[in-house]
């Protein structure tokens, strides 16, 4: 129900930088401006960023440093199901 | 930091540290700019000149201030380095360095530059680095097709800034 997780990147900025670890809440859901920690639609692998929106099953996901984000404006959005917790606290380095 | 240690135990014990999570990009974004390079520079030449203008740095107060602005020329001479590695790796392609054949050895001489600004103090030194990061600046310009300008910066440095036209 709860992770340690090290970031790997920088579309999370200011927020999280790399090499900074988030405390993840498995239990808490998905709510509109919350960061969380998901998977990429298109390999599975887990992502990190924050809900701009939610309409019924779907999630839309952007990084907050826009410049250097891969997130719901090039792979759309997820699937509700493939939101797996949220990002509680970042245990900067 | 501890849960560093605790990852570099983890990997220790078990072969695997924390599960990592992507905040990532992996879509070339095509948004690359000499202006940030530029502005380090500058802050490096700043820093430069604060530490010149401690008279004697035996004081704690003056003790302080040269830590304060040491450490700040280190950070930024560093991230200079990193924003030209990136121009240099992710923006500048062969045809640009065939048409600007003086470019590689700008960009080499603006890493060496910025290291030598990391290890001393050298307002000179510090402005050198910053015509080395110039002359990159308007090839990049160039390479896009637009007339490089050279603006006032405004800065407490003085000098200028290369953007285009």
């Amino acid at each position: 129900m709860i992770e340690i997780l090290k970031v790997r990147g920088e579309s999370m900025l200011p927020f999280a930088k790399d090499g900074d670890f988030v405390l993840v809440l498995k239990f808490l859901k998905a709510k509109k401006g919350r960061v969380v920690l998901a998977r990429d639609p298109r390999n599975k692998r887990l992502i990190m960023k924050r809900v701009r929106a939610i309409e019924k099953n779907k999630v839309f996901l952007l990084g907050d440093n826009k410049r250097e984000s891969t997130d719901s404006r090039h792979f759309g959005p997820i699937d509700k199901t493939d939101v797996l917790g949220t990002v509680f606290k970042v245990f900067g380095h | 930091m501890i849960w560093e240690k605790i990852d570099k135990f983890l990997k220790k014990v078990r072969g695997t540290g924390f599960r990592t999570v992507y905040a990532h990009c992996d879509v070339p974004c095509g948004i690359y700019d000499p202006y940030k390079a530029q502005v380090l520079a500058h802050t490096v030449i700043r820093m430069m000149g604060l530490i010149e203008a401690i008279p004697e740095p035996t004081k704690n107060e003056h003790i302080h201030r040269l830590t304060r602005y040491t450490q700040v020329k280190e950070e930024h001479a560093e991230k200079l380095k990193h924003e030209i590695r990136v121009l240099y790796g992710d923006y500048f392609k062969d045809n640009h360095f065939e048409k600007f054949p003086e470019l590689q050895g700008l960009i080499l001489k603006a890493l060496r530059q910025a290291s030598k600004a990391r290890q001393e103090v050298s307002t000179e030194m510090s402005q050198d680095l910053l015509t080395t990061v110039q002359k990159i600046a308007e090839i990049f310009w160039k390479t896009k097709g637009l007339e490089p300008v050279r603006i006032s910066s405004s800065y407490p440095t003085g000098g200028e800034i290369v953007v285009h036209k």
